[in-house]
């Protein structure tokens, strides 16, 4: 009976859960990661797709230094570094932090640094690798994401992916003389569930 | 202009002192249905001096602005009401209120401190938009913030697991055109 069971989800204890079919990931790693994280905040869109917080360039050693204290919270924050199996080159970043354990829920953020890795389907592959994660591994019951509404490209990702909008806080951003809303995003355990059960059953 | 921007009909807001509201604050801790009603951390009692330490580790300034409620008549300590993240460049503020007194709930109290916050945020910080959250199963807040205007901008599906089931966390936000409005 329990292999049955076992039988009927497709994770099972084998399923990797840090290796996609393009990218992984990895620990990140605090001396040399910060450095190319500091490449990308010079480009003000990095920043800007992310969210509201103005964009600001910032030192390899400020990198760090945020890392660190999202690292110190042991328990509450989960970090990871996106690479290529090629050459090991970081192209993003993946978080999961806070991890709320009393909810059941986590935020989820995931940057991909060059506009020219961008579009590649790399980000979309953390994603399914992040959900799998939050709710494989940690256990938890939901995750949230915040994109600004101009977020057009994670918008349709996230949304491919099953999260639903929940939350338009209007005309909650200024940038650059224009409104725009801010969004949360939701995805259920119990609906992520269902969509890999569809999906296997469609092969 | 006037000189009384923070005194309402009922109550004025006063600089939050823990180190001498601590004693009277800690009874509220025991009260697990005014804490759930409060946020979404796990419900504990708070000894005066739990209180005072997790106050001492706070930064003031940086966009935070918290009052202490107290009553016009008789000068007594009811709540709390207070704005964060204040200082955001998209000029939006999140507000948040708890009445620890249940002798003074349903008497119009929070009402009033709201009305006083929210000229506050958009006559003195002049922020633009004002928003807030709170659990599906607070109605008495649902009411309060509809009454002033609060417009429903989305629910946080099944966000907190209490008494037994999960409820949705509902986001509400206010812009000033919509309080002049009113």
């Amino acid at each position: 009976m329990a292999s049955e069971g076992l039988e009927m989800m497709d994770h099972h204890i084998d399923t990797p859960l840090f290796v996609g079919a393009r990218i992984y990931l990895d620990a990140y790693d605090l001396e040399r990661d910060p450095v190319v994280e500091s490449g990308w905040t010079h480009d003000p869109d990095y920043l800007h797709l992310l969210g509201g917080e103005p964009a600001m360039p910032f030192t390899p050693s400020q990198v760090r230094k945020q890392r660190q204290t999202l690292d110190q919270e042991t328990g509450a924050a989960y970090l990871f570094a996106i690479r290529l199996p090629a050459d090991a080159r970081l192209i993003g970043t993946l978080e999961l932090a806070p991890v709320q354990w009393a909810l059941g829920n986590v935020d989820l953020k995931l940057a991909i640094g060059l506009a020219a890795d961008r579009g590649k389907g790399y980000g979309s592959e953390a994603l399914q690798l992040g959900l799998q994660y939050a709710f494989t591994e940690l256990n938890l019951f939901r995750i949230t994401v915040k994109i600004p509404d101009y977020n057009f490209t994670a918008l349709k990702m996230l949304q491919d992916s099953g999260f639903i909008v929940e939350v338009r806080l209007r005309k909650a951003i200024l940038k650059a003389g224009d409104y725009w809303d801010g969004l949360i995003l939701g995805l259920l355990r119990e609906d992520w569930e269902r969509r890999r059960k569809d999906n296997e059953g469609d092969r | 202009m006037t000189g009384q921007l923070f005194q309402g009909e009922l109550v004025k807001l006063v600089a939050m002192d823990p180190t001498t509201e601590a004693e009277e604050r800690s009874p509220w801790s025991l009260d697990s249905e005014y804490q759930r009603m409060l946020d979404a951390e796990v419900v504990r009692p708070w000894s005066p001096r739990r209180i005072r330490e997790a106050w001492e580790k706070r930064e003031p300034g940086n966009g935070e602005y918290p009052f202490s409620i107290r009553t016009l008549e008789g000068n007594r300590l009811i709540g709390s009401v207070g704005l964060e993240a204040a200082h955001s460049i998209h000029g939006d503020a999140w507000v948040w209120i708890g009445i620890g007194d249940r002798e003074a709930w349903g008497k119009g109290y929070g009402t009033d401190a709201m009305c006083v916050i929210l000229r506050y945020a958009f006559d003195e910080l002049n922020r633009r938009r004002v928003c807030l959250n709170t659990f599906e199963y607070n109605h008495r807040a649902l009411g309060l913030y509809q009454k002033l205007g609060f417009v429903e901008e989305g629910r946080v599906r099944k966000f907190i697991n209490r008494g037994g089931r999960r409820w949705d966390m509902i986001y509400m936000g206010l812009l000033k055109e919509e309080w002049i409005r009113r």
